[in-house]
């Protein structure tokens, strides 16, 4: 085996992930030459340092408490709210409380609403009545319509 | 322990696998996902962003997304590779936003905290600086012991070879670049 075949070797030699011909293939020839013996050293030597900063640095500061509250409230947030009501509508009972508040409700704007278009718009007869600037009184549409072909003829 | 969680329940959910607990969607399920992986989590970000407090900000979000859908993960695949995908898609996303705003700050000179050779720490870190991000995110999930090469090519998206090769790089350049520094400290 030669050096550079060797060393293309390394890396699945240091992850266990060699096939066993191989293995003793690249340690016979580890065993006869000191450079690669050196350029493997320096790799596992480079991977204890990797492994140990990893160790040290990449050590949560937040308790495990305050990082699944900081998750699940971040989880409520992303959620629309859409999927939140219709999983606080999932709850059988809740269901039921929901149609029950759901009906009143309508039936109170049902309600409400036909109240404020009996107040607002007083209607005397089918037809809607207009003021007439000229008059002064009220006007069909139909007197209004008449009223308008007359001054038109007139005009003429 | 998760103070949600009474200690008898907790018990009994630690006896569950990852895929069952993931399958189960409640909080106290992801209570014990969060301290199972929590920790491999930040090692597989900090080593992509090599960025403390970006790397836990990842984490979080990568936890938030894999909370939200716990309940569709119907055990197609190992829970560990489906949630480090989360979490390296959110550690690039980080990294990108961090390029896009002109901010890439990582810990290389920040003083470690608890370790005895800390001039060892800074070179390493100085190493990884230096290294590609898709040999750096390659190399992080190689950090994490359970994954194999099959569960990073999963992760990633790439196939098999693509990770052993990257893999071998990244260790290459990582030792050139570790000869290099620590010959010059000498």
């Amino acid at each position: 085996m030669k050096c550079k075949r060797a060393q293309s070797l390394f890396s699945p030699y240091v992850d266990e992930a060699l096939p066993t011909g191989e293995v003793r293939e690249l340690e016979e020839h580890l065993s006869a030459c000191e450079a690669c013996r050196a350029e493997l050293e320096s790799w596992k030597a480079a991977a204890t340092a990797l492994s140990a900063v990893l160790d040290a640095d990449a050590v949560p500061r937040a308790s495990l408490e305050e990082f699944v509250a900081a998750c699940r409230a971040g989880r409520m947030e992303h959620r629309g709210w859409f999927v939140s009501v219709v999983e606080w509508l999932s709850a059988p009972r809740r269901a039921v409380a929901a149609t029950v508040v759901g009906s009143f409700a309508l039936t109170l704007v049902l309600i409400i609403s036909v109240w404020c278009v009996s107040a607002v718009l007083p209607m005397h007869d089918n037809q809607p009545q207009l003021i007439s600037p000229q008059m002064g009184s009220m006007l069909s549409l139909a007197d209004m319509d008449q009223a308008m072909k007359e001054e038109w003829q007139n005009g003429l | 322990m998760v103070p949600t969680v009474g200690t008898m329940c907790m018990h009994k959910l630690d006896e569950l696998s990852d895929e069952c607990l993931a399958e189960r969607g409640d909080q106290e399920s992801f209570g014990v996902l969060a301290v199972r992986y929590r920790t491999k989590a930040l090692r597989v970000a900090y080593g992509v962003l090599h960025n403390q407090a970006d790397a836990e900000d990842a984490v979080q979000e990568a936890f938030i997304r894999v909370y939200r859908n716990l309940g569709r993960f119907k055990g197609a695949g190992r829970f560990s590779s489906w949630l480090y995908r989360v979490v390296v898609n959110e550690a690039l996303r980080a990294l990108a936003a961090r390029r896009t705003c002109g901010e890439l700050e990582l810990d290389a000179e920040r003083a470690p905290v608890g370790i005895a050779d800390a001039e060892q720490v800074l070179l390493v870190r100085r190493c990884l600086a230096c290294l590609p991000k898709k040999l750096r995110v390659v190399l992080a999930l190689r950090g994490v012991e359970e994954l194999d090469y099959a569960e990073i090519a999963y992760v990633l998206g790439v196939p098999v070879g693509t990770v052993r090769s990257r893999l071998h790089e990244a260790r290459r350049l990582f030792a050139e670049r570790w000869k290099e520094l620590t010959r010059d400290e000498v």
